[in-house]
């Protein structure tokens, strides 16, 4: 059976008559092509409306209950409160019970009972809390949270549960004041889930928008999730983790299908140029030795901050390998921001990181044009322009370099535009010639 | 995985997913039952919890205790506070430890703030240096100067009475009518809130013995 997405098999099947008809494939090749394709339309189709109704139910019932009860039944005594409490947990385990001994195959089954049940789980346990008039510590209620769901994210096999651990993660992190020492193991405890629905439907819906979630909330979680070496190593661990992402989402397949199934990629990018506009500005900070640490956190803090880097750029190492036997240079070159974010680390020089990652981002804008230019992509050329154009924002408005500075170096690198602009249109007319 | 297994993974976990609830609620009751009495002056706030629902945010005027410089504590650092009576029968937080202490009642606990000073008078014994921040005179003496996290900092209550459970508490809170306490049980460093208590009845009751009278509209 081929793998070909349904529209593809549609639209081919249409052409077929039409190109047998003109010669291009006789009789017995189209009856080949149209066994191939056929069983491709027989599939039944996933509808994507049947499964993001089921997940949009299951969660707004799960909040209604949330809010119906912090209404506050007082007129309920503690008792009883504690009985109600279970009610909503009784009904999601119920509900989810039902849908993988009945609905298996069900996908709007899946996510809306996983979904529901999630929320059910924290229902019960804010109203407990709240019964008591305990619990007042918001940390505690969300990791309990998180981690009695994250099962279902397997069991039922709900893209949902595992968007919303993520995003519980995040935000016990947050209110942890960063002292989350589990977080990222945590994190990679749902990444075998997500590889799996990569592997089960590449191209799939759920993948790219539990992919945007998991890359969004990596790339808020350097500046949230507390490291034993303060600012400076978070901006290295972000430069690591965007150069990773846009490496890794070419490192096996050609071009992307389309921007938003794409969020590695487009993350990955957007995370070095927003990285490297910072940078430029020299928000370093200086003082100690780049390999002590600043805080007062434990040593464990060390242990834990050199694995994770140890573990990212192998990542970003077996990416770059790929890439590089797919023979695609574009990809390396957001992958070499996180060498130059190394460097500035271990420099903690002002005005080297202005100068550098003013010229990477030139270099980078540079290299977009091109590449739009040849491959005829209006999405690289503006990609590179706006690149340029945020370059040219930046240097006009920072406030350390000197106006004479700042005014030779518009002139010169204007001159190199116009100056490139001759000679294209000189080597067109000697072309048309 | 297949239906089977996941049947089976699956009523493991809904198992944890009952007993977690089932274990707060017997560890709640425990310490309601059998932890020790507290009672601390209080002064509210009135938020909403979006998981939780309205509460009177309870702020406790024993939050802020002092330290040994040994200790070097910083914001978000667990601790172990053990509790005092005053002489008026009224708790606030005493000693401070990073281990589990052999005192009776104490209460575990996060450091809200840590200030590397210790106010106290300028003629103390123990005074280094003195200076002065703004209106207020500091001593830099060895120690700090740590303001708590309360685990009980919050009652929750109707949506419909907060507010004015929230302005009682506020108006019996003041220092000419200082009334507004809260009660609390402890047990091994948990805490439960037993009641907040308001001109000597619990909140309900003074809510029901005094009702809010409506303002009258002339013609």
């Amino acid at each position: 059976m081929a793998s070909a997405p349904r529209k593809m098999a549609e639209w081919f099947l249409g052409e077929l008559p039409g190109l047998e008809e003109s010669g291009v494939v006789d009789g017995e090749a189209a009856a080949a092509l149209r066994g191939h394709y056929e069983p491709v339309l027989l599939a039944p189709r996933r509808s994507v409306a049947m499964v993001a109704f089921g997940i949009l139910g299951g969660v707004l019932v799960g909040l209604g209950i949330v809010l119906l009860l912090a209404h506050n039944w007082q007129w309920l005594s503690r008792p009883v409160r504690t009985v109600v409490a279970f009610l909503p947990l009784l009904a999601g385990v119920g509900l989810a019970g039902f849908t993988v001994a009945c609905r298996w195959e069900s996908d709007a089954w899946r996510e809306g009972s996983g979904a529901f049940l999630m929320a059910a789980v924290g229902t019960s346990i804010a109203l407990v809390s709240q019964t008591y008039h305990a619990m007042a510590d918001l940390t505690g209620f969300l990791l309990i949270w998180m981690l009695l769901s994250a099962p279902l994210a397997y069991v039922l096999r709900s893209g949902v549960v595992a968007a919303f651990y993520w995003i519980g993660l995040l935000a016990w992190a947050g209110e942890d004041w960063g002292r989350a020492l589990a977080f990222w193991p945590l994190v990679a405890a749902m990444l075998p889930y997500f590889w799996m629905a990569w592997r089960e439907r590449p191209d799939g819906v759920r993948v790219s928008w539990m992919g945007w979630v998991l890359a969004v909330c990596l790339s808020i979680a350097p500046m949230v999730v507390r490291t034993s070496s303060g600012a400076n190593f978070a901006f290295l661990l972000s430069g690591v983790l965007f150069a990773l992402f846009h490496l890794a989402a070419y490192a096996r397949s050609d071009d992307a299908p389309g921007f938003w199934r794409h969020p590695f990629g487009a993350v990955g990018a957007l995370g070095m140029v927003i990285l490297m506009l910072i940078l430029s500005f020299g928000e370093l900070h200086g003082g100690r030795e780049w390999w002590r640490y600043e805080g007062r956190l434990g040593q464990e803090w060390m242990v834990h901050d050199a694995i994770l880097l140890a573990v990212l750029l192998g990542g970003v190492a077996f990416c770059a390998v790929a890439v590089v036997r797919q023979r695609r240079p574009m990809p390396l070159v957001f992958g070499a921001g996180a060498l130059l974010v190394g460097v500035l680390y271990v420099a903690r020089d002002k005005n080297l990181a202005r100068g550098l990652c003013s010229l990477y981002l030139l270099a980078l804008g540079l290299l977009m044009l091109r590449e739009g230019v040849k491959t005829d992509s209006l999405r690289r050329l503006n990609a590179g322009m706006g690149i340029l154009a945020l370059l040219v924002a930046a240097r006009f408005f920072d406030q350390d370099v000197s106006l004479a500075w700042r005014g030779l170096a518009f002139i010169v690198l204007g001159l190199g535009f116009l100056g490139t602009n001759v000679w294209m249109l000189k080597r067109r007319k000697e072309v048309a010639r | 995985m297949n239906r089977r297994i996941a049947l089976t993974v699956f009523a493991l976990v809904a198992a944890l997913q009952l007993a977690v609830p089932a274990y707060l609620i017997f560890r709640y009751e425990n310490v309601l039952r059998h932890g020790t009495l507290h009672r601390f002056r209080t002064r509210p706030v009135d938020p909403y919890d979006a998981f939780r629902g309205r509460y009177v945010r309870l702020s406790v005027d024993a939050a802020t205790t002092t330290s040994t410089a040994s200790q070097g504590l910083e914001r978000g650092d667990w601790v172990y506070a053990t509790l005092q009576r005053d002489a008026d029968g009224f708790s606030r937080f005493g000693s401070l430890a990073t281990e589990r202490p052999a005192a009776e009642d104490y209460v575990r606990t996060r450091v809200a703030d840590a200030y590397d000073w210790i106010r106290q008078p300028s003629s103390h014994a123990n005074a280094t240096t003195t200076g002065s921040l703004g209106s207020r005179d500091f001593i830099t003496g060895k120690g700090q100067t740590v303001t708590l996290e309360i685990p009980f900092d919050r009652y929750f209550m109707e949506e419909g009475v907060a507010p004015r459970a929230e302005r009682l508490t506020r108006e019996h809170s003041r220092r000419a009518n200082s009334d507004a306490e809260v009660w609390v049980r402890v047990l091994a460093g948990d805490t439960v809130v037993q009641d907040l208590v308001v001109g000597g009845l619990p909140i309900r009751e003074y809510m029901r013995e005094n009702p809010e009278r409506k303002e009258l509209t002339h013609p």
